[in-house]
């Protein structure tokens, strides 16, 4: 059974690694990010389903992973204005070279196409 | 008429309804963390989170940990807002009867042959949805206090 100072550096670890790939949307180094966003969804969801099926509390709060639409939630992480673009960039990004949103594509097993300087890796 | 299209009369109606629910907000007496907020800052998530629920319902899905994330975020950013816990629980309660109410009225007026079963099935999902966000809202508002010692969003 995992403890609950175990979890909460899980979770802090899940916060930290999130602030990461964020500050890369806010940079626009988009390259295979939403490969490594997909690997953090899978542990945002051991994290909630932890606290949900557990006695674990959340004495450290995750991130939400999803960030459509979140101008408040951004800039309290300390994004400014440009960033906040860049990161939604992000969003239009994956749709534009995966074919599908973003949330729809962390929760998809379907393999992701490599996406270099905002387009499709081109693979020939 | 199929939850896909209960999902269509929310969806169609979508800015309406959130403009509506935020007048709805204002005006209500008891929820006093609205205050220091913009417009924005209330509506904040609001639509996505409708957006949310629609495609829930058009797929004829259970609300879970794997398709609330956007409830997820509204929670936690009323709770980086700084927003009173009983006030979230207000403005959802709200946001719940607004959406009932539009729903029952759109079925009422257009008469549409909406199966019982298939009405019972989107309010079932609906308060589920919106009961969840609440559990997890609960969950980050009463066991992560001093977790985050980041300024208040406004």
């Amino acid at each position: 059974m995992i403890s609950q100072g175990d979890f909460d550096k899980f979770v802090t670890s899940y916060n930290t690694d999130y602030y990461y790939l964020l500050t890369r949307a806010a940079s626009g180094s988009y390259d295979c990010l939403i490969s490594s966003f997909r690997v953090l969804n899978d542990l945002y969801e051991v994290v909630i389903k932890l606290h949900d099926a557990t006695h674990l509390d959340f004495k450290v709060v995750p991130y939400p992973l999803t960030f459509r639409a979140s101008d408040a939630f951004l800039a309290g992480l300390g994004f400014n204005t440009n960033q906040i673009a860049n990161i939604y960039g992000f969003l239009e990004h994956v749709k534009r070279t995966q074919g599908q949103e973003f949330e729809q594509c962390i929760e998809t097993t379907e393999p992701l196409k490599c996406a270099v300087a905002g387009f499709p890796h081109d693979t020939s | 008429m199929t939850q896909a299209d209960i999902a269509h009369l929310i969806e169609t109606h979508r800015d309406e309804l959130v403009q509506c629910w935020v007048q709805t907000v204002r005006a209500d007496q008891s929820i006093q963390s609205d205050a220091d907020l913009s417009e924005g800052g209330l509506i904040d998530h609001v639509p996505v989170l409708l957006d949310e629920v629609c495609a829930i319902l058009r797929a004829g899905e259970q609300p879970g940990i794997y398709n609330m994330h956007e409830a997820r975020v509204h929670a936690y950013t009323r709770f980086r807002q700084g927003y009173r816990a009983r006030d979230l629980v207000r403005e959802v309660a709200l946001l719940r009867l607004l959406l009932i109410n539009h729903i029952n009225s759109a079925l009422t007026a257009e008469l549409a042959g909406v199966a019982l079963q298939e009405y019972f099935a989107v309010m079932h999902s609906l308060n589920l949805y919106l009961d969840e966000e609440l559990r997890y809202a609960v969950a980050i508002f009463t066991e992560g206090i001093g977790a985050l010692p980041q300024p208040a969003l406004v």
